[in-house]
C-alpha cells in the first residue's frame, strides 16, 4: 500500500530524487482495563462505545488514591478523558466539590469546554463548566463564580484573579482538582513563573480550606517527575506508557533542495496535493501564515476546493464549520500555522506535511501525532527549510525520530522576578515569615526597603502604589515589560532584552502566525507599535555581544581544551537587523539601541594550545565558525528557540588567558540553557561536526556556519577551519 | 445664607479639637484617634415627615410601577393605607405597613427601598429621618494608593445633640491598619445608616477587602447612602463634574485654603512612614477631616434642596 504510493510518487513528472529517507514504525494493538465507574459515567462511556485504555485507567486509579498525576502520552492517546473521568467522579460523590482548569492560553480553554459540556449532557448530571477569563461578559461574572464548579481559565487571567480570592471563596474552598494542562508550555522562564505563581495559588486555596490533587497533563517529557516537582513543589505519579491503539505511521523525509527549480512552497503543494488526490486527508503544518496561504494558494491551483486555511483568531462558527467539513470529508486537505498543532478537536487526518521543522521534536512530534486515526496507517512527510537544524535532520533521520521527548527545564529566575512573586503573594495574603526560606526572607526585607512591602505583627503587607498585579505580569515579573501593540491592542509583552531583538523597528514580528511590521520601539514608555501586513521576508536582528565571564561552577579539562560552566555578565548590542526573503539576505539595515546587560547562566570552551593544521591567522574564524555551528545544533539536544542562547567567540579572552567560545542564556538571569548543553555536551559537538563536515558547500553556507543572526554578519568564518576545530572537540570529548 | 455660615465654620479650626491633638490622642494598638467637636445644629425631616413620604410613593408596593401609580391615584388612593380597603392590593398594602411598623423601622424601611427604588431616589436621604441620630455615621478613608493598598486613616462623623463629633483613626505605622480595620467596624456596628461620597464604590468595597485580607471577619453591610449618587441626580445639570471638590465650590460654596491636595495624601503618608516625621501627617489629617465635614453640609444640602422640593 505505501510501497504502491511511493512508487506513484517516484512516478511524478516533478519529482527529482527528493524522496531521501522512508522510516515506518510499527502498529500497536490497543490494551484495554476494565475499571469500576460511577454508574453515571460507566453508562455514558458504554453508549459512545468508549472502552478505556490501560493509561487511562491507572491515571484514574491514581487521581482516586488521593495523588497528584503526571500524564504524557502521545497526542490523540486520550489524556483529556483520562483526567475528567475521575474528576467528574469526584464531584458527582461530592455534590459542592470544585475543580479548576489552567490552561497556557484563552483559546485553549474554549475547546475543551465543549467536550466537557459534552460528558455533562452525556451523564445528566449538573456541574455548570464555564470558562472564566477576560472574555467572560462583566454580567456573567457573579453567576459563574456562585454556580460553576468547573471553571476553565488560563494562567495570567488567575494570576489577576488572585488578589480577589474572597470572590471565589466557594470554589477554592471545595477545590477538588487542578489541571495543569497543556504543561509542556510551561518550561524555562515562563515555567519558573507559572511555578512560582501555582505556589501563591495553592497558598491560597490552603487559606480557604481546599486541597485539591494536581492533574498535569503534557506533550512526552524525558524528565517528566523531575518536571512536575519543579513546576508544583509536589509529587506526582507519572502515567507515560501508551496504551491506546496505533497505526502504523511513515516518515518520509524530503529534500527540497534536489530540485533547485521548484520552491519549498511549490513543492510543499504539489505533495499535499499528491497526498489528497490519492485519497489521503492531509494536513499541512507552515512555520507562518504567509506560507500557509501560499501554500494553500498553490495546492488549490492543483488540487482544486477542497484544500482549506486555518490560522489562530478564528471564530467559534468559522472553526466549527471547518470542523465540521473535516468531518465530513469535504475538506480534503488543509494548511496551517502551528495553531492546529494541539488542543482544538480535529480529530486524525490520514496525512501530514511539515514544512520547516517547528522549532522542537516536542512540537514535531505534536503536528506528526495530527496523521492516523484509530488503527490506519499514517503518513508523515518533513520538508526542511534550508537552515542548519533543518537540513541537519534530512541527514540524520534518527534524530528526527529518536524521541518526541524532551527535557523540560524549569529555571531558577532571577531575583527581580521572584521580588515580584513575593510583593504579589503579600497583596494576597500578608505573607508570614514562615512561609519564606532564608533567601526569600532577605528579597522580602530589602522590597520593605523599597517601600513595596512593609513589615508588620501579622506578617509582610503590600503597600505599593499601583495594584502589584499589574505592576508584575505573568510574563514579565520584574515589572518591566515592552507592550506590543497594533491599532491600540496589546499584542503580547516582552522583556526589554527580547523586545531589542525582535520589536525593533522594521522587525517582522511573527504573531499567532501572523506578521506585523513595528514601527516604532519605545524602550522608556515600553511601548512597541507595530502594523499588521502580510510581507513574505522576515529579519533577523544583528545582536552583537560581549561576555564576562563571572564564576565557574563546573569545568572539565582535556589535553587541549577546557569546557567549563557558570555565570557571566552579558552586553548585548542590537546593531542591525537583516531582511531576508526565502533564505535569502535582500537588505541589512542599522539600528541604533541601547546596549543591556545582564547576569546570566554560561558555558565555555577554551583552547588552550594551538589547534594542528589551523594557522593564526585563520584562528579567528575558526572558532566562530564553531560557535555557529554549535548554536545551530542547540534545540536538538536542550529546548529552545534559535536566538535563546547566543555566542561569542573571542581569541583571546581575558579571564581565561586562551582563544574561547563562550555561550549564554539569552535571559536576564538565565534559563537552564546552557546548563543543558554542559550535560549533553559530546552530543552537541557530534551533531556540529556532522553538520559541518558534511555539508556539501565549499566555504560556509546557510545551512551550516552562515548564521542570520550574526551581529559581525559572518566575517570572519573558515570553513575548514571549523571542521577542524570540531573533529579536534570531537575527538576529545566525543561519546565515542 | 446657611450655607455661608457652615462655610466659615469649615475653614475654622475648633476649639475642642486643639486640645485633644495636643493633649493625649486615645492611644488604639497602632493608630491614634483624633476626636474633634464642632457646633451644629443639622435638623434631620421629622419621623412624621418621613413616614408621609414614604406613605404617598405607591409603588414600594409590589405590582405597582408607573402606570398603576398613575391610575391609583386618579381613582383616589393617594397614599398606601389609602390602599388597605383596596381589591387587589390592600393585602400587601397591609402586610408592608406590618412590616414597617409604628414609627417606621429603619432597617425594614431601606429594605424595602432598596428593593423598589434607585439608590439616588430621595427617600433614601429623607429615611434618615427615621433613624436614632447618633446612628448616622458619616466616613471617609484615605489609602495608600488603589485597589489592594493598605487604609491608614478612616475618619467617621456622627450627629449628637447640638454638635458634630469627628472621630479620625490614624494607623501610626502600616502595623495599625487591622486594629483601626477592626475598631471601625466595632464602632459602625450593624445598626447604623453609613453615609458617603463615592463610598459604596470605593470605601466600603475596600474595606471589605482589607478585612478579608486580614481574614477578619466582614459585618453585615450597614444600610449605606452614597451622596455621590444623589449630587448626580440633583445637580445634574449645574455641575462640570462631580469630584468633591467640584462639588463643595458649587453647591456648598467652599474653597479650600492650604489644604493638601487628595492626590499627593499617599506620597505624603509614604514620606511619614519612611521618615518618621509627624509633620507629615498635619495636612493629610486636616484634608481628611475637611472631606468628612463637606460631607456632613451636602447631606444638609441635599435635605434642604429635598424640602424646597416639596
Amino acid at each position: 500500500m505505501l510501497a504502491d504510493l511511493l512508487a506513484e510518487l517516484q512516478r511524478e513528472a516533478w519529482y527529482r530524487g527528493q524522496l531521501t529517507h522512508v522510516e515506518t514504525l510499527p502498529s500497536a494493538p490497543a490494551g484495554y482495563a476494565s475499571i469500576q465507574l460511577h454508574p453515571l459515567l460507566a453508562s455514558y462511556l458504554e453508549r459512545n462505545g468508549i472502552r478505556l485504555y490501560r493509561h487511562q485507567a491507572e491515571a484514574i486509579e491514581a487521581f482516586r488514591s488521593g495523588r497528584d498525576v503526571i500524564i504524557t502520552t502521545p497526542t490523540a492517546s486520550g489524556k483529556t478523558l483520562a483526567f475528567n473521568i475521575p474528576i467528574l467522579e469526584a464531584l458527582i460523590e461530592d455534590d459542592a466539590a470544585s475543580a479548576i482548569y489552567v490552561y497556557p492560553l484563552k483559546a485553549l480553554a474554549n475547546d475543551q469546554l465543549g467536550k466537557l459540556k459534552a460528558i455533562e449532557a452525556g451523564c445528566g448530571i449538573e456541574l455548570s463548566p464555564h470558562t472564566y477569563d477576560g472574555d467572560t461578559p462583566a454580567g456573567a461574572r457573579g453567576r459563574i463564580k456562585r454556580t460553576a464548579r468547573i471553571v476553565m481559565t488560563n494562567v495570567h487571567a488567575l494570576h489577576q484573579y488572585l488578589p480577589w480570592h474572597h470572590q471565589w471563596a466557594r470554589i477554592f474552598s471545595n477545590l477538588n482538582a487542578i489541571v495543569l494542562d497543556e504543561a509542556h508550555r510551561y518550561r524555562g522562564v515562563f515555567g519558573a513563573n507559572v511555578s512560582l505563581f501555582l505556589r501563591r495559588f495553592l497558598r491560597i486555596v490552603e487559606h480557604y480550606g481546599g486541597s485539591p490533587r494536581i492533574i498535569i497533563s503534557s506533550a512526552g517529557i524525558a524528565n517528566s517527575i523531575e518536571f512536575a516537582q519543579a513546576l508544583t513543589g509536589r509529587e506526582a505519579v507519572l502515567i507515560d506508557h501508551d496504551s491506546s491503539s496505533r497505526g502504523e505511521k511513515s516518515f518520509l523525509f524530503w529534500d527540497p533542495l534536489k530540485d533547485p527549480s521548484g520552491s519549498i512552497t511549490s513543492q510543499a503543494a504539489r505533495i499535499l496535493s499528491f497526498l489528497t488526490g490519492h485519497g489521503l486527508q492531509t494536513i499541512c503544518f507552515t512555520r507562518s501564515r504567509f506560507m500557509a496561504e501560499s501554500v494553500g494558494r498553490a495546492a488549490r491551483r492543483l488540487a482544486g476546493d477542497g484544500i482549506a486555511s486555518y490560522r489562530a483568531g478564528y471564530l467559534p462558527p468559522e472553526r466549527r464549520r471547518l470542523e465540521e467539513g473535516l468531518r465530513s470529508r469535504k475538506i480534503k486537505g488543509i494548511v496551517s500555522t502551528s495553531a492546529l498543532e494541539s488542543g482544538i478537536d480535529i480529530g486524525g487526518l490520514d496525512a501530514a506535511v511539515i514544512v520547516g521543522f517547528p522549532g522542537s521534536r516536542l512540537a514535531a512530534w505534536q503536528q506528526a501525532g495530527r496523521a492516523g486515526r484509530r488503527d490506519s496507517p499514517s503518513i508523515v512527510v518533513y520538508i526542511p527549510y534550508e537552515n542548519p537544524l533543518d537540513r541537519y535532520f534530512i541527514r540524520h533521520p534518527a534524530a528526527f525520530l529518536s524521541t518526541g521527548k524532551e527535557r523540560l527545564i524549569i529555571p531558577k529566575i532571577d531575583r527581580g522576578q521572584r521580588a515580584g512573586h513575593i510583593a504579589c503573594a503579600a497583596a494576597e495574603l500578608p505573607l508570614r515569615e514562615a512561609e519564606l526560606n532564608e533567601e526569600e526572607k532577605e528579597i522580602a526585607s530589602s522590597l520593605c526597603g523599597e517601600g513595596v512591602l512593609a513589615e508588620t505583627s501579622r506578617g509582610f503587607i503590600y503597600r505599593g502604589l499601583e495594584r502589584a498585579h499589574q505592576r508584575f505580569a505573568l510574563d514579565d515579573l520584574s515589572g518591566q515589560t515592552i507592550k506590543i501593540t497594533c491599532d491600540g491592542t496589546v499584542l503580547e509583552t516582552m522583556d526589554p532584552l527580547r523586545a531589542r531583538r525582535e520589536a525593533h523597528p522594521g522587525a517582522v514580528l511573527l504573531h499567532n502566525g501572523e506578521t506585523y511590521v513595528i514601527e516604532r520601539l519605545d524602550l522608556e514608555k515600553g511601548i512597541a507599535e507595530g502594523r499588521r501586513e502580510d510581507v513574505p521576508y522576515h529579519t533577523h536582528a544583528l545582536v552583537s555581544s560581549e561576555v564576562k565571564i563571572l564564576s565557574t561552577s563546573e569545568f572539565c579539562e582535556s589535553e587541549s581544551s577546557l569546557r567549563a560552566r557558570g555565570r557571566g555578565m552579558v552586553t548585548e548590542r542590537v546593531v542591525g537587523y537583516k531582511t531576508i526573503d526565502a533564505d535569502r539576505t535582500i537588505s541589512v539595515s542599522d539600528l541604533d539601541l541601547p546596549p543591556h546587560s545582564y547576569e546570566s547562566d554560561v558555558m565555555w570552551i577554551s583552547f588552550r594550545c594551538g589547534i594542528p593544521g589551523i594557522a593564526s591567522a585563520d584562528l579567528p574564524g575558526s572558532i566562530h565558525g564553531a560557535e555557529h555551528a554549535l548554536l545551530a545544533m542547540a534545540p536538538l539536544l536542550v529546548l529552545c528557540d534559535a536566538g535563546d542562547v547566543g555566542g561569542v567567540s573571542s581569541p583571546f579572552d581575558p579571564k581565561t588567558g586562551y582563544p574561547t567560545i563562550v555561550f549564554y542564556d539569552a535571559f536576564s538571569g538565565g534559563a537552564g540553557i546552557t546548563p543543558g548543553l554542559y550535560r549533553s555536551f559530546s552530543l552537541l559537538i557530534e551533531a556540529a561536526h556532522a553538520l559541518v563536515s558534511e555539508c556539501p558547500c565549499r566555504d560556509g553556507c546557510p545551512a551550516c556556519i552562515l548564521s542570520p543572526r550574526c551581529g559581525s554578519q559572518n566575517r570572519p568564518l573558515s570553513k575548514p577551519g571549523t571542521i577542524l576545530i570540531l573533529k579536534s572537540l570531537t575527538e576529545e570529548w566525543g561519546s565515542r | 445664607m446657611k450655607i455661608d455660615r457652615v462655610a466659615g465654620w469649615l475653614n475654622e479650626r475648633p476649639a475642642s479639637e486643639e486640645a485633644n491633638m495636643a493633649g493625649s490622642p486615645e492611644q488604639g494598638d497602632g493608630f491614634v484617634a483624633i476626636s474633634a467637636n464642632f457646633p451644629l445644629r443639622f435638623r434631620l425631616p421629622s419621623k412624621a415627615d418621613v413616614t408621609e413620604g414614604l406613605f404617598s410613593n405607591l409603588r414600594l408596593l409590589y405590582g405597582i410601577g408607573e402606570h398603576y401609580d398613575r391610575s391609583l391615584k386618579e381613582e383616589g388612593y393617594g397614599s398606601i393605607p389609602d390602599l388597605l380597603s383596596h381589591r387587589r392590593f390592600g393585602g400587601r398594602a397591609g402586610e408592608l405597613l406590618d412590616s414597617w411598623g409604628t414609627p417606621p423601622d429603619p432597617s425594614a424601611v431601606y429594605r424595602t427601598l432598596s428593593a423598589w427604588l434607585p439608590p439616588s431616589h430621595r427617600l433614601f436621604i429623607r429615611s434618615l429621618g427615621l433613624m436614632e441620630r447618633e446612628k448616622i455615621v458619616f466616613f471617609d478613608l484615605e489609602t495608600l494608593g488603589l485597589a489592594n493598598s493598605p487604609v491608614f486613616l478612616i475618619a467617621t462623623a456622627r450627629l449628637s445633640e447640638g454638635e458634630l463629633k469627628v472621630d479620625q483613626y490614624l494607623a501610626t505605622s502600616l502595623e495599625g491598619e487591622a486594629p483601626l480595620l477592626e475598631e471601625f467596624i466595632r464602632r459602625v456596628g450593624s445598626t447604623s445608616a453609613l453615609i458617603s461620597y463615592n463610598g459604596r464604590s470605593f470605601d466600603w468595597p475596600i474595606i471589605r477587602e482589607r478585612l478579608f485580607y486580614y481574614g477578619i471577619p466582614l459585618p453585615e453591610e450597614p444600610i449605606h447612602i452614597d451622596l455621590l449618587h444623589h449630587c448626580r441626580r440633583r445637580y445634574r445639570d449645574l455641575l462640570p463634574g462631580f469630584q468633591l471638590n467640584i462639588v463643595e465650590r458649587g453647591i456648598l460654596g467652599i474653597e479650600r485654603r492650604d489644604d493638601l491636595p487628595g492626590s499627593l495624601v499617599p506620597a505624603y503618608y509614604s514620606s511619614y512612614l519612611a521618615t518618621g516625621d509627624p509633620a507629615m501627617l498635619a495636612p493629610i489629617v486636616s484634608h481628611n477631616r475637611q472631606d468628612i465635614l463637606s460631607l456632613v453640609l451636602l447631606l444638609e444640602a441635599l435635605l434642604e434642596e429635598n424640602d424646597d422640593a416639596r
